[in-house]
């Protein structure tokens, strides 16, 4: 092998490599500097950015041997000194102002892209050389290097702040009330440090010691009869240590998260039914050497017919794709007499909408490293969602007690509900079995693509009856949801787009039907706004179209049907607390007046000067009306408005419920640790915990440790799904504080000689508060004085406490089928090119009630990035199928939006609390991404008078559509 | 049927010290053998199993690669390795040929331009080069080493079909040559994309523009991208021979429109990109119109 010589962060390194090694794989691989990530291995992503002779280049197609006597520099070696893990130490001060700026405003959640972002910033800041950058120089060194989760937002806040350009969170941040020491405030996320300076561990960043490496033989087929597998030659293949088949599953054949449907290998006589499905699974001692042996496996098979949309599915005579046919459920809704509804209607509409098939296209590509550890217990090493249901399908499919199983968390580059079924997990611990070794499964692009459970395409007709005054007297919703091969959470996914398909109305009279369908595509599962993101589009798209037929302001007629406190739902449950959704409307209406009002001034002003025709005249009557659209060339531009809710927790009778662990130490100030088995994702949730906590123990922030996602070491916090975790995890935290702050109470009011309830906590310390003006008497220890304490009575200084959510209902049985909702409006202003038929999203204004904000800076994090993912689902993002075969098969033939799509946001946060939530918390997770969606097509109908009824808009019927004078894109 | 991500096939990097050297190795291993400088496009090709050769020649380090001269008399040359950062940050470029430097812009992200080259964008022959225009419009020249020596091919007679070019084994593309443009000249590059589904052109549109003793004081010039096997170009004579008004600008879009014969794909209908090259084209020559003083 030939030897590389190079220098790396300033320290000469020589290392072996092959010629088609590239240098990506050389420092992770090699060189152990996994800062370095590989979010596609195609050049598309930007993950892997690094700086080569001061140029960045993406370094998974830099030939490792181009690098012969060149200065690299990553992750690494971007803080001033060698970066120590021990968060206690002054670190701080070494970072580089890129990473203390990209910390400080919020430009880090998941922290994958982060690494080669900061890489980006750097060699654009190093060129201007302490020169002003503008916002285009930064759009345009950012391009195609992707964020999922921030929005990009913060992302370019952080930069310019960085570049002495200072841009203050005050100026950003959506007001939020104050009231608490550490809860309200916006503090910046635990784990950052870790991954901005490149030292942040996800799943491929682990190594074991003689670790083999596994891959895993996919149908490639959408739907066929196994006739014959045969491995021998695979087996025969030097480097090969194991291939396995359906036959090498000890335990339970299928893994699925509520329906139990999904094959861990397919067996030779049985069906595939999607082209990810998984045939065998090699373990070799190199990645090439597993790719090989798979290349010789020889597979027959006889292929079906496909059944390819969820309506097909549905008909009589379509081959089946499970033997018990393809309805997976019915789901039904029903309130009042839906007829009488529309008889007593003067206005009736009924639309049908189309949403595609999306992908999550989180940065980082599932990975799963699976051991025996000496006592014979499985441990896997894996990013996921639900740890503890990981645990629990892994060793059923083992044949094991779930105790001999332990799943270990790594960080999770970016999940948003993707990372919630089983993908490596049970294969990693079937090879390691075999091999008794180490076995990594790292998946390519390509193969998360064709694999995961993707966003439901849907069927959606929506029925709306309204009298005259604007008052909705009915609502009806048929929805056929495609949920693929395999049932993922398809029930599930499909019961919330059926139970919010009639919006977020008080109607007497509502009934929606949903056929959740097998198909041959690739299977759908979750994805941030769980089914509600299709029906919300398809139910404010048709509340628009009705208020014009009825002559009202659409903003008139969603106040004139909102949900209110003591509304009751169209499943029966009465709302009693916390409905902020008229306050959100508020907010928003005011600001796009506001806009609307210095738009218009702006452009007498330029009219004066410069006549346009068409544009002065237009606006000599009040300023803002909603749908009036105005032209500027050959550009129209309107503003588009949309509603929506969203559940907090699973609900709908699930037992939903979460574990935390608190420990204290008397070590340094004195610190508390809380644990719990959730996810973090990026959304943001060690900093609520720590927060919680902090909160309650009267700790500053910075003294609280978080603990994530280890079934050994953390409770059971349940799946980080459904936007629960700041609720149900945080209330569990809470809890545990709560509890252990009694017990200090006890140990400090004894040795203080007080009364317990007299002690405050506070500043770190425990004080003997006056009644009267609150201060201290003079009585008081440290945190970490009781802590001694209690360690010296022999007390413990740990404590779980178990938190269940209040009882919901299972839908049909009417009362609370939610603990909560959350609110949101979101306004749009769009920009629609008359010659091409592209659409632009310029400006978002948007009001989120959440509850309460927890921090706000990770509040905004999840709203921007919410936001910004609405505009992909809206205008760029498709993963279509023909015949059951997905065409992008590469990320480059999937569009998420990069920097070029980030709009101006204006964010407005409504804190109506819910009592049962933690200071009055709700979620925020999946309802900062769904009214985004019908807001920008409500926005193109107000610009160019075409409703597009079928996601996601595209350019050429839009296009089609205005030429021809046609009213909608069906 | 789709077929596994097939990874990267093994290959041996080749470095070598002089053209002749890369020559020969070249010829001597047709088909298995593959030039590159940046690997922007060769590495992901390799990786979808759709470009398996045995060897890489890594030739941008050969004398001359790395030249980027510009002599008034003559023009500009620019050598196959030159970056396309470099290329844009350059003064003379920006002054001489800015539309040169305004198509390379539009060509992927700041990370693949730190290695893209003009050289390696022509040799892609693909129907979507963004720089391709501007060379066909400058009338650029290609220089060529081939095992019997250097020659020098023009850039309008270079492309065989999708992919194709009339190198031969052993050949290496060693620089781009721009003649110095007519006095006063103005170009525009307009590049169509998609919202949804992938990021690349699907239609490409340069306009090019100078003034001469024609009877409307111009010629003019526009090439087509992503609607022809090969970049098109068009002679605008219409536009030569009666004095400019936006109805004549209209009818020389008109004429690009009908020149081509795009097809349905996935990234768009044939009709779709038939009209954008129609609006596209008056927009480019409207500008460049613009520019010229109109």
């Amino acid at each position: 092998m030939p030897a590389l010589n190079f220098t790396v962060n300033g320290k000469p390194v020589s290392v072996e490599v092959k010629p088609n090694e590239f240098l990506a794989e050389v420092l992770r691989y090699k060189l152990g500097l996994t800062g370095t990530k590989i979010g596609c291995n195609e050049a598309e992503c930007g993950s892997c950015t690094v700086i080569v002779d001061g140029q960045p280049v993406v370094s998974c197609i830099y030939p490792a041997l181009k690098a012969q006597g060149a200065q690299i520099e990553t992750i690494e070696g971007v803080a001033a000194q060698a970066y120590s893990p021990n968060p206690k130490s002054k670190i701080q001060n070494q970072l580089h102002p890129l990473q203390e700026n990209f910390i400080k405003h919020g430009a880090v959640q998941c922290g994958f892209c982060t690494p080669g972002m900061i890489m980006q910033a750097k060699a654009l800041l190093d060129r201007k050389q302490g020169e002003p950058v503008t916002d285009e120089e930064i759009k345009i060194a950012l391009k195609d290097t992707y964020c999922r989760c921030t929005g990009y937002v913060s992302i370019a806040n952080a930069i310019k702040s960085a570049n002495g350009q200072e841009i203050s969170l005050a100026d950003y941040l959506p007001v939020t009330k104050h009231g608490y020491h550490v809860v309200g405030e916006a503090k910046p996320r635990p784990d950052a440090v870790a991954k901005v300076t490149g030292a942040a561990k996800y799943a491929d960043d682990v190594v074991f010691p003689d670790m083999l490496f596994g891959a895993t033989l996919r149908a490639g087929v959408p739907h066929a009869l196994i006739k014959k597998i045969d491995t021998s030659k695979a087996q025969a293949l030097p480097g090969v240590h194991a291939v396995l088949t359906h036959a090498d599953v000890p335990g339970r054949k299928n893994h699925g998260l509520v329906t139990i449907d999904w094959p861990v290998l397919c067996a030779c006589g049985d069906k595939v039914r999607y082209v990810g499905d998984a045939i065998a699974i090699v373990a070799a001692d190199t990645q090439e050497i597993a790719q090989d042996a798979l290349n010789l496996i020889e597979v027959d098979y006889k292929l079906l017919p496909v059944v390819d949309t969820p309506e097909f599915a549905h008909q009589p005579d379509a081959p089946r794709v499970h033997e018990k046919g393809n309805l997976l459920k019915h789901i039904k809704v029903a309130r009042g007499d839906v007829e009488q509804g529309f008889a007593e209607a003067d206005v009736v509409l009924e639309r049908t909408y189309h949403t595609a098939s999306t992908d999550h296209a989180f940065l980082e590509p599932e990975c799963a490293i699976g051991r025996l550890t000496d006592e014979g217990r499985y441990e896997i090493y894996v990013g996921s969602q639900i740890a503890y249901q990981d645990r629990d399908q892994v060793a059923a499919s083992l044949g094991v007690p779930k105790e001999q199983v332990r799943i270990v968390g790594t960080l999770i580059g970016g999940g948003f509900g993707g990372k919630e079924d089983i993908m490596g997990q049970i294969h990693v611990a079937l090879l390691a079995k075999a091999t008794g070794r180490p076995v990594k499964i790292l998946y390519t692009r390509h193969e998360s693509l064709i694999a995961h459970p993707k966003r439901h395409a849907t069927t959606i007709t929506v029925k709306l009856g309204a009298k005259k005054n604007g008052r909705l007297t009915a609502a009806k919703a048929e929805l056929y949801g495609d949920t693929g091969a395999y049932a993922s959470l398809g029930e599930k996914v499909l019961t919330r787009a059926t139970t919010h398909a009639n919006g977020p109305y008080d109607v007497a009279n509502a009934k929606s039907d949903c056929f959740a369908m097998y198909t041959n595509n690739v299977p759908a599962g979750a994805f941030r706004g769980f089914g509600v993101t299709q029906s919300c589009f398809a139910v404010e798209m048709t509340m628009d179209e009705l208020a014009g037929r009825l002559g009202i302001d659409p903003i008139e007629l969603r106040k004139l049907n909102s949900l209110q406190v003591g509304s009751t739902t169209n499943t029966g449950q009465v709302l009693l607390e916390s409905v902020g959704l008229d306050e959100c409307l508020d907010h928003v209406v005011a600001a796009m007046k506001a806009d609307e009002a210095q738009r218009i001034a702006a452009q007498r002003t330029a009219a004066q000067r410069t006549p346009v025709p068409g544009i002065a005249a237009q606006h000599t009557a009040e300023p803002f009306i909603y749908g009036q659209p105005w032209k500027i060339g050959h550009k129209n531009y309107a503003w588009g408005l949309a509603v929506g809710y969203k559940n907090t927790g699973l609900g709908g009778g699930a037992n939903d419920c979460a574990g935390a662990e608190i420990e204290v130490y008397a070590c340094g100030a004195g610190t508390a640790e809380i644990r719990t088995s959730s996810a973090e994702i990026g959304q943001g949730l060690p900093g609520v915990l720590a927060a919680v906590v902090a909160e309650e123990l009267g700790l500053p922030f910075e003294q609280v440790t978080v603990l994530l996602s280890d079934t050994d070491l953390t409770p059971n916090g349940g799946p980080t799904t459904a936007s629960r975790q700041t609720y149900v995890s945080g209330n569990a935290a809470r809890h545990a504080a709560m509890q252990m702050r009694e017990v200090m109470s006890r140990v400090a009011a004894e040795r203080l000689d007080v009364s317990p309830d007299s002690l405050k906590f506070r500043n770190g310390r425990v004080e003997h508060a006056d009644d009267n003006n609150g201060h201290s008497r003079g009585k008081s220890a440290s945190f970490a004085e009781v802590v001694e304490w209690m360690q010296a009575e022999g007390r413990s200084t740990k404590l779980i406490y178990e938190y269940t959510a209040p009882e919901t209902r299972p839908l049909g049985q009417g009362g609370d089928m939610h603990v909560a909702f959350s609110y949101a409006a979101h306004a749009a202003l769009v920009e629609v090119d008359t010659e091409t038929g592209e659409v632009k999203v310029l400006k978002v204004i948007a009001a989120h009630d959440i509850g309460r904000a927890i921090n706000p800076l990770a509040l905004e994090g999840q709203i921007e990035g919410g936001i910004v993912m609405g505009i992909g689902n809206a205008l760029t993002e498709e993963f279509p199928h023909e015949q059951g075969v997905p065409w992008a098969q590469w990320l480059a033939r999937y569009k998420m939006p990069s920097i070029k799509h980030m709009p101006e946001i204006k964010s407005f946060i409504v804190e109506h609390e819910i009592s049962s939530g933690p200071f009055g918390a709700k979620g925020v997770g999946e309802i900062s991404s769904i009214p985004i969606t019908p807001a920008i097509t409500n926005a193109i109908a107000n610009a160019v008078g075409v409703r597009v009824r079928r996601l996601p808009v595209d350019q050429d019927t839009l296009l089609r559509a205005m030429k021809n004078g046609a009213k909608s894109v069906d | 049927m789709i077929t596994a991500h097939p990874g990267l096939p093994e290959f041996d990097y080749i470095r070598p010290t002089t053209l002749e050297e890369a020559s020969n190795f070249l010829a001597q291993h047709p088909g298995e053998a593959r030039a590159f400088i940046g690997g922007t496009d060769t590495f992901v090709r390799m990786r979808d199993g759709a470009w398996q050769d045995k060897y890489l020649v890594d030739v941008k380090g050969l004398p001359g690669m790395n030249d980027l001269t510009f002599i008034p008399a003559v023009g500009l040359r620019v050598g196959a390795a030159v970056n396309m950062n470099r290329l844009i940050a350059s003064p003379e470029v920006k002054e001489h040929y800015p539309l040169l430097a305004e198509a390379a812009h539009t060509v992927a992200s700041y990370q693949l331009r730190t290695r893209a080259t003009i050289a390696g964008n022509i040799c892609n022959a693909s129907p979507a080069g963004d720089t391709i225009g501007a060379g066909l419009v400058y009338d650029a020249k290609i220089h060529v080493h081939g095992v019997e020596g250097d020659r020098v091919e023009a850039l309008r007679a270079f492309f065989k079909g999708p992919g194709k070019t009339v190198l031969k084994p052993g050949d290496i593309v060693t620089a781009v040559e721009y003649p110095r443009p007519p006095q006063g000249a103005q170009g525009k590059y307009i590049k169509l994309g998609r919202n949804a589904i992938g990021d690349l052109a699907i239609v490409g549109v340069t306009a090019f523009g100078y003034p001469d003793r024609t009877s409307s004081g111009y010629r003019f010039l526009v090439v087509l991208a992503s609607v022809a096997p090969t970049p098109l170009l068009i002679d605008m004579t219409l536009l030569s021979e009666k004095p400019l008004t936006p109805e004549l600008i209209d009818e020389a879009a008109h004429v690009a429109m009908n020149s081509v014969k795009p097809i349905d794909d996935v990234r768009g209908s044939a009709r779709y990109r038939s009209l954008m090259v129609r609006n596209m084209t008056r927009n480019a020559l409207t500008e460049v119109w613009k520019k010229l003083g109109r």
